[in-house]
């Protein structure tokens, strides 16, 4: 096993939590190239120590709007599923973690 | 050697290890839940000496729950937010506004909170609100705007366009106006009027008494003034109406068959079809000079003309394929090219006010469709089916469309009513626009606070 990855099953139940915590926002177009990387900071108990947006400069330049919505209501989404469903063992490899949220198949469906 | 390679080795085993520790775990999120947004509305505080003076000058209890409503009502209608109960508010509205406790919005679910003030300053109305995110704890919109108390749904209204841009990413479109065909009477002998409405139905005005048949009522782009047609003495005329002062001016009496009058994005002139020596084709009027210009000219039957939002092309329908379809053109009549190529016929398309889609009437196998298409035809979608169903008109923000639907008479010929409707680009959230009598042939303003 690769050590440096969570396994299938760890992963699922991550993303089954996060997916029910994102409220993707409706107005979004669904045209657009928008992907959102966050990287976490976390505790062994899931509980967030810090997350950071990767792309942040994005946040507030012009035209950049969506990114900054999409963005926002992704950090919504941890902060409403925290603590996050990690592995019970192994900190060292996820305490650091990097999500990244892409809505486009949700709204262009 | 060994020794080398034991080094090597060394080297390899702490490469890879500090590779290991640092390689960042990456999950992809492709999904979440389509629920629209938790949004707590709390009532605008005020004071009671604010309190009674609104109570004597609007005859309101309570305007700053009032405006709460008007914005919770908006939000809701959008299909994008989900307003929560105020029952279930655990912090009062004045100390919300001050510093809200998170955590007590939090607990009810709520993601964003608006919060305000409404206070009376030399007599004028002064809104402040804050937009607050709830699980980031934090600020992220702060406004106050001052107006006369009167105003106070568009208070509303405007606050709700803030809101929206900040939560969504694109304009609002609720602080807006509607203009329509109101409609009475037995289908045989139906009273037509136009009317205008806020876009959420309240302040009703009639313009015209009823005493002739009025259609397609169009705003121009500074919604000052409207376009329509009407009938006197049985023939057509195009006429301009200034929606304020209620002045009434005919732009023209043009022969045969006239249609769907409408103005170009810089309110300059006028396009509309109509039929000279038997054959219908679409024509710019300048409404200074009134000088008539030709802009098609085909054997076939040209009608519905829409400006693209740059003013360089123009949408229409034709029959010249055979069967009416969808064309595009430049403004000058040139480079005309068929854009619908589906089953079925299609008509009124109308130019998005982002410029990237067409909304359309489609009418195949006796069922009518209101759909879009992009601009060179290409991604075709139907996002409501009925009896009878056209006239799409957009809001201002390209999301939603409006339309009017008819439904089906008994056998006896009663039933019949016709009702304005809203839909959304993504062909959800279809809503009825309530009216206080039937309606048809709807037009939506740009935003009036521009």
């Amino acid at each position: 096993m690769d050590s440096s990855k969570l396994t299938l099953s760890e992963e699922d139940a991550l993303k089954a939590q996060i997916f029910g915590c994102w409220s993707i926002p409706l107005g979004l177009p669904y045209n657009e190239d928008l992907l959102v990387r966050i990287k976490l900071k976390l505790r062994p108990d899931g509980t967030l120590i810090k997350t950071e947006i990767l792309d942040h400069a994005r946040m507030n330049m012009p035209g950049q709007g969506f990114f900054r919505v999409l963005a926002e209501s992704a950090l919504r989404a941890i902060q409403l599923c925290q603590p996050l469903k990690v592995p019970t063992s192994g900190y060292e490899r996820w305490k650091d973690l990097q999500l990244n949220f892409d809505a486009r198949e949700m709204l262009g469906g | 050697m060994k020794i080398i390679k034991l080094l090597t080795g060394i080297c390899i085993f702490f490469l890879s290890y500090t590779s290991n520790s640092f390689s960042l775990i990456e999950v992809d999120i492709t999904r979440g839940n389509l629920n629209p947004l938790p949004i707590a509305v709390s009532p605008l505080s005020q004071n009671n000496k604010t309190k009674k003076i609104f109570q004597n000058k609007l005859n309101l209890d309570d305007l700053g729950l009032e405006i709460s409503k008007v914005i919770e009502n908006n939000l809701k209608q959008s299909g994008l937010f989900n307003p929560l109960s105020k029952d279930a508010f655990l912090q009062k509205p004045d100390i919300a506004h001050l510093k809200p406790r998170f955590e007590d919005w939090s607990l009810i679910k709520a993601q964003a909170l608006i919060t305000g003030k409404v206070l009376i300053e030399n007599d004028k109305l002064k809104v402040e609100f804050r937009l607050w995110d709830v699980l980031a704890a934090r600020e992220m919109l702060a406004l106050s705007f001052t107006t006369v108390p009167n105003n106070w749904r568009r208070v509303g209204h405007i606050i709700t366009d803030k809101v929206y841009e900040r939560l969504t990413g694109e304009k609002g479109y609720f602080d807006t106006r509607i203009i329509y065909v109101s409609e009475e009477g037995p289908k045989t002998q139906r009273v037509k009027k136009l009317a205008i409405m806020d876009q959420d139905g309240f302040n009703i005005k009639y313009l015209t008494l009823g005493n002739e048949l009025v259609l397609t009522p169009r705003f121009n782009p500074t919604n000052q003034m409207v376009t329509y047609l009407s009938y006197f003495r049985n023939l057509p005329r195009v006429y301009l109406l200034d929606i304020e002062t209620g002045i009434q001016e005919v732009v023209g009496d043009f022969p045969g068959m006239t249609f769907a009058p409408r103005f170009s994005p810089d309110g300059k002139k006028i396009i509309m079809s109509f039929a000279k020596d038997g054959n219908s084709d679409i024509y710019t009027m300048d409404i200074e000079n009134r000088i008539v210009e030709r802009i098609t000219n085909h054997p076939s039957i040209d009608t519905s003309p829409s400006y693209s939002p740059n003013g360089k092309h123009i949408t229409f329908n034709s029959d010249r394929s055979g069967y009416q379809q969808i064309y595009v053109m430049k403004s000058d009549g040139s480079n005309v090219k068929r854009i619908s190529f589906g089953k079925g016929i299609y008509g009124t398309p109308v130019w998005s006010p982002r410029g990237d889609l067409i909304a359309f009437t489609k009418l195949h196998k006796g069922k009518f469709y209101i759909g879009v298409m992009r601009t060179d035809g290409k991604g075709e979608r139907l996002l409501t089916e009925n009896f009878y169903q056209e006239a799409p008109s957009w809001a201002p923000n390209g999301r939603v469309i409006i339309f009017y639907r008819e439904t089906k008479t008994n056998k006896e010929g009663e039933g019949f009513s016709a009702k304005l409707w809203s839909i959304d680009l993504t062909g959800y959230n279809e809503r009825l626009v309530e009216t206080e009598t039937d309606a048809s042939d709807p037009s939506w303003s740009s935003l009036l606070s521009n």
